[in-house]
């Protein structure tokens, strides 16, 4: 697989914005993060796992150079494959979205990148929890859903977990735009025509298939196609 | 997400600022267990600081308003806007919530 190898040279980064720094302990790394000083959840969860894998992450301030440094582009497609940590400490989808708009020279108004946004979101969010961390959101109380929150933080700190991948393909062809997000779990379940209101989880399908033309379906990969407007 | 908290006479404000997603359970985890608590007799969730939400983070929102429900809590959801208030109409959270524009 490829992305995320970037040769470490602190030369590259001397041009890091105000209050980012790069992270102690490596030297050996193939891939290097840097990330704000006062970024706990950053510092915090890649200190304690810190080893020749450390993702390349940023905030807002230096996206485009954060998805410059994990994408790879050809004319009409984009391929980006990170670590299900980065993922989740990331907005992710937003930053894909963009940088896919510009890259392929796409533009669509607000209503509608939101669309794919969100759309996008929920793949990937399910891509992260379901398939990766493997973990079921089924909880129907308070007390479950703290159980459940306990489980997702304990699992995006597992080095066993963080580091499955998540794959996202963004290609375009005849005014369609198409996302396909593909993970390292089990294949995907397809809950999208239950709309139960009573139910606390369980409606990222439901969206997925009200904002996106079309939706397909292949063991752990799910595609997401958008006509253009 | 930023969260900020006000309590006022048995009357909790949250005022949610940012992206409110399923990275944000940790957030509303102490909230939800003051909720079970019953220490509140109305609960108002300002949401027009919030410029994106997910179907998790809905799920966060189902989970206070069962909680409020069983505890007769008056629960309000506040100013949604955006894409926010395309999720509310898309999963019918107008039918479910209070919700003042």
């Amino acid at each position: 697989m490829k992305i995320c190898s970037y040769n470490i040279d602190k030369k590259n980064f001397e041009n890091l914005p105000s209050g980012y720094e790069i992270l102690d302990n490596i030297l050996e790394a193939e891939t290097i993060l840097f990330c704000k000083k006062t970024d706990d959840d950053f510092n915090n969860i890649f200190n304690k796992t810190a080893n020749n894998f450390i993702e390349i992450s940023a905030d807002h301030l230096c996206m485009e150079q954060f998805i410059d440094n994990i994408a790879s582009c050809t004319k009409d497609a984009i391929n980006i494959n990170l670590f299900s940590s980065t993922a989740y400490y990331t907005p992710i989808s937003h930053l894909i979205v963009d940088y896919t708009f510009k890259k392929l020279g796409i533009t669509q108004n607000t209503y509608r990148r939101n669309n794919i946004i969100t759309a996008l979101h929920e793949a990937i969010s399910n891509a992260i929890i379901h398939g990766n961390l493997m973990i079921d959101n089924d909880f129907n109380n308070i007390q479950e859903f703290c159980e459940y929150s306990l489980n997702v933080n304990k699992s995006i700190q597992d080095p066993n977990l963080m580091h499955k991948r998540i794959c996202i393909s963004c290609s375009i062809s005849k005014s369609r735009l198409s996302f396909a997000i593909s993970d390292e779990g089990k294949s995907l379940r397809d809950v999208g025509n239950n709309n139960s209101k009573a139910k606390f989880h369980g409606r990222g399908m439901v969206i997925i298939k009200q904002l996106c033309s079309d939706v397909e379906l292949e063991n752990n990969k799910i595609t997401l196609l958008f006509d253009l407007l | 997400m930023e969260c900020k908290k006000n309590i006022n006479n048995n009357e909790l404000d949250l005022t949610l600022i940012g992206k409110f997603t399923f990275v944000d359970h940790s957030i509303f985890k102490p909230i939800l267990e003051d909720i079970e608590k019953n220490t509140f007799n109305n609960i108002t969730i300002n949401l027009s600081g919030i410029e994106f939400i997910d179907s998790a983070a809905l799920g966060i929102l189902l989970l206070v308003k069962d909680s409020s429900d069983k505890n007769n809590i008056s629960l309000v959801l506040k100013s949604p806007s955006g894409q926010v208030k395309k999720m509310f109409e898309v999963t019918r959270f107008y039918d479910l919530f209070t919700i003042n524009d």
